[in-house]
């Protein structure tokens, strides 16, 4: 079947963070203690975590005399060339026919080598390592994820990964300052963005780096049987396995 | 509104000023998206703060707190100066032919007739009224060209108003300010419509009413009322704050709009209705609305004998009992007890901490709702000792929306029916079993028991059932005939006679057919302009957009072609919406009378109702930093002050900071919701306020340290958030540092802070009383450090 | 994928049939979720939002009486299946979700009725029948003691203005409708709700 993805037209999006809370409704997730002392901003919580999957970032600079304020949604990028999946011992992590990225709790030993790997550091290892799983199973059923069908702009899209990028493009197009994120990195994302500015300033690298460590663990992984590569891997980036611990 | 929300796709040129669209009604985002990306459409935010709107504008455009009638008065002068208005439509659709008064003036503020009364002005208005003929018909001047004619004396009260006095007062940048002029200007083009939406940020003011005016002034001029995408569209805050206004939930109306019965002006029904009905306008059907609300309250005992049972109906004295008015009367103890549903003044009221206070003098408090409110517990703020206060308090708990049926009328007057989803839990019932439950119990007690005049409640007509069916009441609220209990299909069947009840005239057809009534009704629009009038019920019957006859030229042309609402064409009148006008006559006896609820049948860019003038004047808030700089008169002088010793003066060095309060999407107003829900609080954890980076550097504070805003009135602690959102606005050479302050925290709930009410001044607009929170003064400094 | 009423109804369908076993409900998904709908046995039933005053349609998931999704009406002309984040976190007015992710009902709501005495410290658990009865008695005791028929004027005023009663813009027209019979009744001139505030 065709690839799909989700394009966030940051360009689009106000910031009103439904697509966050949708998120949390539809995966049943607790809310986090958050504080705006400690943010001094209106984005919260302050980073993804094991209980948020979708994070709204508030970017805020300045050009000349006129301010910007950009929202862009923070989620797993579902990569074509994803290190988590390399990396991953018990190759829990495995990519679905539609592109995304989905980690089977069964088979996860929460050893956070996916962790280590994510260029984005998106993946959080509570008693296990979760993540944004694209609402594979409202998108097997014919709905949108929830995020998208939360959003009332055009800022969440879903759909075939090729009309998507021909969307940002046109998006894109509406202004010199505007780029396209996703097409080329990591040999495609599924989850695309348009952005007002450099993707550096949304902390999207255009080269994009899994972990430093991610190359002595992969190496780990092809010479160890699984349960000793985690355990190694664990104490290598200095982690406890937490579903070994409990 | 007088348009809807969807019928925003149809706009050319959107103004967002007073509200904040994107974060306090951020789906209506949508149907502005669309218009931008299919129309071409701009979006203009005027705010005093970079806001999530602001970032999806095409233009912000800067503006101090509390100086809209000046930044919209630049607006209207620009419009006249350069020829950009609809000439057509002001000649035929507006009163700006009319000759006034020659003895009508203005000068330093004022206009002709002010009369201090009790410390304020109240205008003898006899200079302000059109000139008459023998005939008593109105003298106009066709040409526009007589100095006395509504359209000159308009040009010459606004060309004080330049871009250049006008960016002095606003601080708004020359330049932004000029764009925005050009850009709105433009829709005076016959095919263009222009959309200007408010919400608080306009109201919110001693002179909110003026702001209004003022807005549709603007739209009258450039021919934006009565065509798709254009209006004065106030955007509601609430889901049901439309609904609760139309069935008369505030103290100088009854249902539909009408006039509270007044004891010095109407002592008889005859009275009422010799001085509520005017002699021409659709209001002329006042008696039948008037006599069928009667008939729908006392039922079989209302008869024409006892003149419908009018001397049940309370009467109003001379004191102004709006909700400031309603606390300074607790304060005084003259109030023992207070009945609050769903309502949260402890948080919501100005001077919160005195509001607070005032409830310690109630004997008893009735407060209903489905969270416990800083108002129900306000014996138990922290640092109040309970034991001192004498008030018996009752929190009964209340069913949830999911948990009820009812209709509730959104922003564009749609009336949309909730069926019940869930049960409520244990002891929770519904906000209708509960009202009824307690009317019956004192009609009981009336009944049982010795009263004083028992009679306007054992007399009123009240029967929905052992356990209340809101469908009953749905159909009493529609109207029947009184005969045989049929609905009745709209408010054109209703009869002064008493032979049809109507709770509430403009409701008549949303429940006209109880098997299958409209509110209900869920079939979308395939092909139209948006009116989408089969999906609920849009008072008044069923129109879409109001004073729709306004949007086609006198002959009947529509102004768009592509988004036309009524229109002549094959000799007949062709319609994408219900005419708003008697569509029976052709164009050119409709043409000189689009705006059919004023006896004139034209729109007043010159009117004479509102105290304070017939032409909006900029006045400071109560409170500024600096003095009135177009005239010496400082605030609006028709304002009763009620507590002139918490008045920041004029340029105070104690405080010396603007301030201005908001909402964020996360929360809901006073929280009493948002703040009991777990993902909210997270996604928005803390109150906090927001101040410049210059502001900041002078009080050394950074984003995320606690700050100490004060007040005459109050102070709160609060996180800082240091933002080039928020720049200082140069007045005259001055920088002027502004203090943004979010204020749904209260001490109850699952989220708790404080309440940032306790700051604002308990001042209101001369015609409403609506509280000036959008601009007062106050002084800030980090936590720690003395002043 | 524009997702309509009509796809989502024949989804629903579709569905009915297949295999489905009932599990707690879970934060992290493996392979055999992936056709799972969490919904798919739900009955829908449509609301409108009570926040803003855009009044966007709401669809409501409800599986053995128990709320367990809401999310926006895909039918619906104004909101068209989208909702903000208030409305995306609605169901955290019934139920909230602890950190294990187990939901249960919020344990903020007020479900019994409240009474407070002069001078109280704490709340106490009182019945409707006890609190309708006192209530009335509190209405009737004032009323009657500060009712005034007639004015300084001679004028009918059937009127006290002992009494102050806030309407609501969070409750139904019909309910707003009732309240002002109610204090109409009781001879009230001191109403207003929130809609200046």
């Amino acid at each position: 079947m065709a690839e799909m993805a989700i394009l966030n037209d940051v360009t689009s999006c106000m910031g009103c963070k439904a697509c966050q809370t949708a998120c949390k409704q539809w995966n049943e997730l607790p809310a986090e203690e958050t504080n705006f002392a400690l943010t001094g901003s209106y984005q919260n919580p302050a980073e993804l975590s094991n209980k948020t999957w979708n994070l709204v970032k508030f970017t805020e600079w300045e050009t000349g005399n006129e301010v910007k304020w950009s929202f862009s949604r923070r989620t797993c990028l579902h990569c074509t060339d994803a290190a988590c999946i390399d990396i991953c011992p018990p190759e829990a992590i495995t990519h679905t026919e539609e592109g995304f990225v989905i980690i089977n709790r069964d088979k996860c030993v929460a050893c956070h080598m996916c962790e280590e790997a994510c260029p984005y550091n998106v993946p959080q290892v509570g008693d296990i390592a979760v993540k944004c799983n694209f609402c594979i199973n409202r998108i097997r059923n014919e709905l949108e994820p929830a995020c998208v069908k939360a959003c009332s702009t055009s800022a969440l899209l879903y759909g075939e990964r090729e009309e998507m990028l021909k969307k940002a493009h046109e998006a894109a197009d509406k202004s010199p300052d505007y780029k396209v994120y996703g097409e080329d990195e990591l040999e495609g994302l599924h989850v695309l963005y348009v952005l007002p500015d450099e993707s550096e300033r949304f902390k999207l690298s255009r080269n994009p780096q899994p972990g430093s460590l991610v190359y002595l663990l992969k190496a780990l992984k092809y010479c160890l049987p699984g349960s000793l590569a985690c355990s190694l891997g664990a104490r290598i980036i200095g982690k406890g396995n937490n579903k070994q611990q409990s | 509104m007088t348009n809807h929300w969807i019928d925003y796709q149809n706009s050319d040129v959107f103004i967002n000023i007073g509200l904040n669209t994107a974060e306090n009604h951020p789906v209506s985002m949508k149907w502005i998206e669309k218009a931008q990306e299919e129309n071409d459409a701009k979006l203009v935010c005027v705010d005093p703060r970079y806001t999530r709107t602001a970032a999806v504008s095409d233009l912000y455009v800067p503006m101090r707190p509390g100086t809209n009638i000046a930044f919209l008065a630049g607006l209207i002068n620009y419009v006249l100066e350069n020829k950009k208005y609809n000439e057509d439509y002001i000649k035929n659709f507006t009163n700006a032919s009319y000759l006034i008064d020659p003895e009508f003036d203005f000068a330093d503020g004022m206009f002709s007739g002010a009369q201090k009364v009790n410390n304020r002005v109240a205008y003898d208005k006899k200079s302000w009224a059109y000139q008459q003929d023998e005939e008593g018909d109105i003298l106009k001047d066709e040409s526009l060209e007589d100095p006395n004619c509504v359209f000159q004396l308009m040009k010459k009260h606004y060309s004080r108003y330049d871009i250049n006095t006008v960016c002095n007062i606003t601080g708004s940048p020359e330049d932004k300010y000029e764009e925005l002029c050009q850009l709105y200007a433009e829709t005076g083009a016959p095919e263009k419509a222009g959309n200007i939406m408010y919400a608080m940020g306009i109201t919110q003011f001693t002179h909110g009413s003026q702001n209004v005016r003022s807005i549709a002034m603007l739209q009258l001029l450039l021919g934006n009322m009565g065509i798709a995408g254009g209006g004065v569209n106030a955007q509601r805050g609430q889901s049901n704050v439309q609904g609760a206004c139309d069935t008369g939930m505030l103290f100088h109306l009854i249902p539909g709009y009408m006039g509270v019965p007044r004891a010095e002006l109407h002592p008889t029904l005859a009275d009422y209705l010799d001085v509520e009905t005017p002699e021409t306008g659709y209001w002329e059907n006042k008696p039948s609305f008037f006599v069928s609300l009667l008939k729908a309250f006392y039922g079989e005992n209302a008869t024409e004998d006892n003149d419908f049972c009018y001397d049940y109906l309370p009467k109003m004295d001379d004191k102004d009992r709006s909700h400031i008015g309603i606390f300074n009367e607790m304060k005084e103890g003259n109030i023992e007890g207070l009945i609050s549903w769903a309502d949260n003044p402890a948080v919501s009221g100005p001077s919160a901490g005195d509001q607070r206070q005032d409830l310690g003098n109630l004997d008893w408090l009735v407060a209903v709702d489905i969270f416990e409110t800083e108002t129900a517990s306000f014996w138990k703020e922290p640092g109040v000792d309970s034991k001192e206060i004498k008030t018996e308090v009752f929190l009964l708990p209340a069913a949830m929306h999911l948990e009820r049926a009812g209709s509730i009328t959104n922003s564009g007057r749609w009336i949309q029916w909730r069926h019940q989803s869930l049960n409520p839990p244990e002891d929770a019932k519904s906000d209708l079993w509960i009202a009824d439950r307690i009317f019956k119990a004192v009609r009981n007690l009336y009944e049982e028991e010795e009263g004083v005049k028992p009679e306007p409640i054992v007399e009123m007509n009240w029967d929905y059932g052992e356990e209340p069916d809101p469908e009953l009441v749905a159909r009493e609220l529609n109207g029947y005939h009184t005969e045989d209990k049929k609905l009745v299909a709209d408010f054109t069947k209703l009869a002064s006679d008493g032979s049809t009840a109507a709770g509430s005239w403009i409701y008549s057809g949303y429940f006209a057919d109880k098997d299958d009534p409209a509110t209900m009704s869920r079939l979308p629009e395939a092909e139209g302009i948006g009116s989408h009038h089969d999906w609920a019920y849009a008072w008044p019957l069923n129109r879409r957009i109001i004073y729709n006859r306004a949007g086609a030229d006198a002959k009947g042309k529509p102004w768009n072609k592509n988004t036309p609402v009524i229109w002549w064409e094959n000799g007949a009148w062709q319609k994408n919406d219900v005419p708003d006008f008697n569509a029976s006559l052709p164009p050119e006896e409709t043409a000189n009378a689009p705006f059919i609820m004023l006896p004139e049948f034209q729109a007043r860019l010159f009117a004479p109702g509102l105290a304070g003038g017939p032409f909006p004047e900029h006045y400071e808030p109560w409170e500024s930093p600096i003095q009135n700089l177009i005239s010496g008169t400082q605030f609006n002088p028709a304002i009763q002050e009620w507590y002139p010793e918490q008045r920041a003066k004029v340029g105070s060095k104690e405080y010396p900071y603007v301030a201005t309060s908001y909402r964020v999407t996360e929360h809901y107003q006073t929280g009493m919701l948002t703040r009991n829900m777990p993902w909210l609080n997270e996604a928005m954890p803390d109150l906090f306020v927001e101040i410049s980076p210059s502001l900041a550097r002078k009080l050394n504070v950074e984003s995320g340290e606690q700050v100490i805003v004060s007040s005459p009135r109050g102070e709160i602690e609060a996180a800082a958030c240091v933002t080039p959102r928020l720049k200082p606005f140069a007045i005259n050479n001055n920088d002027i540092e502004m203090v943004g302050i979010v204020w749904h925290w209260g001490y109850a709930g699952m989220s708790t802070g404080p309440v940032a009410n306790d700051l604002s001044p308990a001042i209101g607009d001369p015609n409403t009383t609506i509280p000036e929170y959008k601009a007062f003064l106050c002084n800030i400094q980090k936590k720690g450090e003395s002043k | 994928m524009p997702l309509t009423r009509r796809n989502f109804l024949k989804v629903s369908g579709l569905i009915v049939g297949s295999a489905y076993f009932k599990k707690k409900s879970s934060t992290v998904l493996s392979a055999r979720d992936f056709d799972d709908l969490r919904i798919e046995y739900g009955e829908e039933t449509t609301s409108i939002c009570p926040f803003c005053s855009v009044g966007c349609g709401l669809i409501c998931h409800i599986q053995e009486g128990e709320l367990i999704n809401i999310e926006g009406d895909p039918d619906h002309p104004i909101n068209e299946g989208t909702l903000c984040s208030k409305g995306s976190s609605l169901i955290n007015l019934v139920k909230i979700y602890d950190q294990e992710g187990e939901g249960r009902p919020n344990p903020n709501r007020v479900t019994k009725v409240f009474y407070r005495e002069p001078y109280g410290e704490r709340w106490q658990v009182k019945d409707w029948d006890w609190a309708l009865e006192k209530i009335a008695e509190k209405i009737k005791n004032t009323r009657d003691r500060t009712f005034e028929e007639t004015d300084e004027e001679g004028t009918t005023v059937n009127r006290t203005t002992s009494i102050a009663h806030l309407g609501s813009a969070m409750v139904n027209n019909e309910e707003n409708y009732i309240f002002h019979k109610l204090v109409r009744a009781l001879g009230l001139v001191n109403i207003d709700h929130c809609a200046r505030l």
